[in-house]
C-alpha cells in the first residue's frame, strides 16, 4: 500500500489502512513518546493519543510525501508528550550548578572513541536519554531528533534562548560521560 | 575518531536511525476502541441508506401494528366464550356493540350489582348483551377483556365467577349471545377469530361502496388503517446515459460505453397505503452488462507495472495515481497528469498533452464488464382513484447494492494480461444510492388484481466509483416500471 493510498483509505476510515498505518509507523512513534517520557505506562498514553489524534486529522495532512508524513506524525506525538509533561507539571530547568556538583561535572570536555561509541547499542543510548534529567532531556531531543532551534525550543518551552542552549550544551556532556562510564565498564569487564 | 560535545548529536542521531521500540499489543486495540465511533461517523455516506431503510421499515412495522385490521375489528369483539351456549343473533350487531362500553362501565361503578348469585344469573338469561366478569380475591371486577381468557382450571377453582350472559362475538357479520348459562358448567374460552373480510381496495376508496354492515359503525379505525399490497414489477429502460468521468473531459469524449440490461431489474414491492398516501418497499435484483465499444483499448495501470513493449521492459510508475490511456495504432495516450516511464534506464516523464508512440498494435479489444446489482426501493406516493382507474405519483429513495462484478475481454486481444480491467477496481457489495421520481397509472382488472404501469426518472446520489479512481458511474435513466399488484 502506498502512502496516497494509505491517506485516503485513513481519511474514509477503512480499517485496513488505519491498521497498516498503525504497523508502519506504530514502533517509531512509541520511541519517540521514549525518548521524551521514561515512564513506560505514561509513554503508551502518549502513544495512544498521539495516534487517535492522527487519525482524526489525517484529511488536514496534503501532501503525498512520506518524509513529510512522518515528520507531521512525529511533531504530533512530540507536541503530545510536551502537553503531558507540561499538564503534570514535570518540566523544570535543571539547575546546572546543582547537577554538576550531583554529577561530578569537571571542566574538561568529554570525549570518547568513535569505534567504541559503536558498541554501545541503541537500547542503551535510549535509556540515558530517558534518564537525563526532564530540562534536558526535552531539549536534546527537540534539537537533535526533531531538528528545532535554539529559538523555536525557547518559545515552545517558555525559556530563554541561552538556557536552551546551555541545558543542551549540559545533555550532551552528560550523555557522553555516561557512555564513556559504560564502555569504560566494557573494557573492565573484557581485561577480567 | 574522537566524539565529543561537538559532533555526539550526529552520532546518536545516526545510532538512533530506524530503531523503534513495538508498543504492547493492547494499545492497538485500545487505540481502535476508541475510533469505532469516530469510524461510523466517517463511513455515515455509506451507513445512511440502511438506517433510512431500517427506519422505513420499523415505522411500517410500527404503522402496520397500529392499523392492523384484525385489531380494528378485534376491538368490536368480546373475547370469551362458552363453547356451544351462543347461538346467532338476529338483532342489528353494532347497536350491541356500541353498547358494550357502557356495560363495561355499569360494571366497574357499580360492582354489588354485577356480582350476582347464580339465580340472577339464570333470571337473566335471555338478556342480550352483557360483559363476563369476575370476582377475585380482593373483589375486583375484572372485565373479561382484561382477564386474558380465563382458563378452565381457575374459573373451577373460583366460586366468586359472576357468569354474565353477554358476549358479543362478531363472526361474519354476525353477532351471537349467549344462552342456557350455568356458571357450574365447564366453561372453555377461546378466542374469536373470524370475522368479516376486508372491503376490497375499491370499496375503500369509495366509502359508498362499503358493505352496509361496515358503513354503520362509521368507525374511524376502518378509515385509518392500512391497505397492504403486493406486486411484481419489471423496469423497462428507454434511456440512460451511462458514464462520465470526473475530471476528465477528454476522456469523457473519448470514451463511450453501452449498458446494455441482462436480466432485470426484477422485483417484488410491498405497499401500505392509508386514503391517497402510500409507502412501497421491495427489494430487485438485476444484472447488467458495459460494453467498452470504441477501437481504443483502455487500461489502468495502478502504482508500478511492468509492460513488454517489443522487447523492452519498461517499468511505468505512476505515482501512486490512476491513470488512463488508450492503446491505439501506433500510440499511447496518456490522459492525466504526468507518467514517468523508465526506460532502458532512462527516464522520460509523459505529459498528457504529448501523444509518444511507443509500440504499434492494431488490436480492438472488446472489454465488457457484467455487474449485478440488488436494489431497495423505498417510496412515498399518492394516488387516487377514477372509477377502475388508478394514478398516482411517488419519489424515494434507492438504495443499491453491487453483489458481484466480472469481466471479459476479446479473447483475441494477446496483450491480455496488460488490459487491467476497470471492474477490478470494483469492490463487490458496494453500496450506491439513487432516487427516484415516477408517476403510474392501473387499471383495477378485478377488485383486487391491478395492472399497472409507471414512467419513472432515475438519477444517483452516491456514486459508486471504483477505487483509487476518480471515474464513476454517475447514471439516470428514463424507463417504464410494469407490473401486477394484488391487494390482500
Amino acid at each position: 500500500m502506498n502512502l496516497s493510498d494509505l491517506l485516503n483509505g485513513c481519511i474514509k476510515g477503512h480499517r485496513k489502512s488505519q491498521d497498516f498505518l498503525y504497523e508502519k509507523y506504530a514502533g517509531r512513534l512509541y520511541f519517540t513518546c521514549l525518548r521524551y517520557i521514561q515512564n513506560n505506562e505514561e509513554a503508551q498514553d502518549v502513544l495512544q493519543e498521539s495516534l487517535i489524534k492522527i487519525y482524526k486529522n489525517i484529511q488536514n495532512f496534503d501532501n503525498d510525501n512520506e518524509g513529510a508524513f512522518w515528520s507531521w506524525m512525529n511533531r504530533i506525538a512530540v507536541n503530545t508528550a510536551l502537553n503531558h509533561i507540561r499538564d503534570n507539571k514535570r518540566f523544570e530547568e535543571t539547575d546546572i550548578s546543582e547537577l554538576e556538583n550531583v554529577l561530578g561535572f569537571s571542566e574538561e570536555e568529554e570525549e570518547c572513541d568513535s569505534s567504541l561509541f559503536s558498541t554501545v547499542s541503541s537500547e542503551k543510548i535510549l535509556q540515558i536519554i530517558q534518564e537525563l534529567p526532564s530540562g534536558y532531556k526535552i531539549v536534546f531531543n527537540m534539537y537533535v531528533f526533531e531538528d528545532f532551534s535554539h529559538k523555536e525550543i525557547a518559545e515552545k518551552l517558555n525559556i530563554s534562548i541561552n538556557t536552551s542552549k546551555t541545558q543542551l550544551f549540559k545533555a550532551r556532556k552528560l550523555i557522553l560521560s555516561k557512555i564513556n562510564q559504560i564502555i569504560d565498564n566494557k573494557l573492565v569487564k573484557q581485561a577480567i | 575518531m574522537n566524539i565529543n560535545n561537538n559532533n555526539i548529536d550526529d552520532f546518536i542521531k545516526k545510532s538512533m536511525e530506524g530503531f523503534e521500540v513495538r508498543p504492547p499489543s493492547q494499545i492497538k486495540s485500545s487505540v481502535f476502541n476508541k475510533l469505532f465511533f469516530y469510524n461510523l461517523w466517517l463511513r455515515r455516506k455509506r451507513l445512511l441508506p440502511f438506517v433510512i431503510a431500517l427506519l422505513m421499515v420499523s415505522s411500517g412495522a410500527i404503522g402496520y401494528s397500529i392499523y392492523n385490521p384484525q385489531l380494528s375489528i378485534s376491538a368490536l369483539k368480546i373475547y370469551s366464550i362458552k363453547k356451544n351456549t351462543f347461538k346467532p343473533l338476529t338483532q342489528q350487531p353494532f347497536e350491541n356493540a356500541q353498547s358494550e362500553p357502557q356495560i363495561q362501565n355499569d360494571n366497574k361503578i357499580n360492582n354489588k350489582e354485577t356480582v350476582k348469585s347464580s339465580k340472577a344469573i339464570d333470571e337473566q338469561k335471555s338478556e342480550p348483551t352483557k360483559i363476563l366478569t369476575q370476582k377475585n380475591d380482593n373483589d375486583k371486577i375484572i372485565p373479561a377483556k382484561e382477564n386474558n381468557f380465563n382458563t378452565q382450571k381457575n374459573q373451577n377453582s373460583n366460586n366468586n365467577i359472576i357468569e354474565k350472559p353477554a358476549l358479543i362475538a362478531l363472526s361474519n357479520n354476525s353477532i351471537q349471545t349467549p344462552v342456557n348459562i350455568n356458571p357450574q358448567e365447564d366453561i372453555k374460552t377461546e378466542l374469536i377469530t373470524s370475522y368479516s373480510p376486508l372491503p376490497s381496495p375499491m370499496a375503500l376508496y369509495n366509502p359508498n361502496n362499503l358493505p352496509e354492515c361496515l358503513a354503520s359503525i362509521n368507525s374511524p379505525k376502518f378509515k385509518t388503517q392500512f391497505l397492504w399490497s403486493g406486486s411484481i414489477n419489471y423496469d423497462i429502460p428507454i434511456y440512460s446515459n451511462s458514464r462520465t468521468f470526473e475530471g476528465s473531459d477528454q476522456l469523457a469524449q473519448k470514451y463511450s460505453s453501452s449498458f446494455k440490461n441482462t436480466f432485470g431489474p426484477i422485483g417484488i414491492n410491498f405497499r401500505a397505503e392509508k386514503k391517497n398516501l402510500f409507502f412501497d418497499f421491495g427489494i430487485k435484483y438485476s444484472s447488467f452488462q458495459e460494453k467498452i465499444q470504441t477501437p481504443f483499448g483502455l487500461t489502468n495501470p495502478y502504482d508500478k507495472e511492468n509492460i513488454d513493449l517489443i522487447g523492452h521492459y519498461i517499468t511505468v510508475d505512476t505515482s501512486a495515481y490512476y491513470h488512463y490511456y488508450w492503446i491505439s495504432d501506433s500510440t499511447v495516450r496518456i490522459i492525466d497528469s504526468v507518467w514517468t516511464v523508465e526506460f532502458d534506464s532512462t527516464s522520460h516523464n509523459l505529459y498528457d498533452t504529448t501523444y509518444t508512440k511507443i509500440y504499434d498494435t492494431v488490436h480492438n479489444p472488446v472489454l465488457s464488464v457484467k455487474y449485478t446489482r440488488l436494489d431497495f426501493p423505498l417510496f412515498i406516493g399518492w394516488n387516487t382513484m377514477v372509477k377502475r382507474f388508478q394514478f398516482g405519483v411517488s419519489t424515494g429513495p434507492i438504495i443499491n447494492l453491487f453483489i458481484n462484478t466480472n469481466n471479459s475481454i476479446s479473447p483475441d486481444y494477446i496483450y491480455y494480461e496488460t488490459f487491467k480491467d476497470l471492474n477490478g477496481k470494483f469492490s463487490k457489495f458496494k453500496v450506491g444510492l439513487s432516487w427516484q421520481i415516477s408517476a403510474s397509472a392501473g387499471y383495477f382488472i378485478t377488485n383486487r388484481l391491478v395492472v399497472e404501469l409507471s414512467p419513472y426518472y432515475r438519477f444517483r446520489v452516491i456514486n459508486v466509483k471504483p477505487d483509487y479512481s476518480n471515474a464513476t458511474i454517475r447514471t439516470s435513466e428514463i424507463g417504464v416500471n410494469a407490473g401486477i399488484r394484488y391487494f390482500f
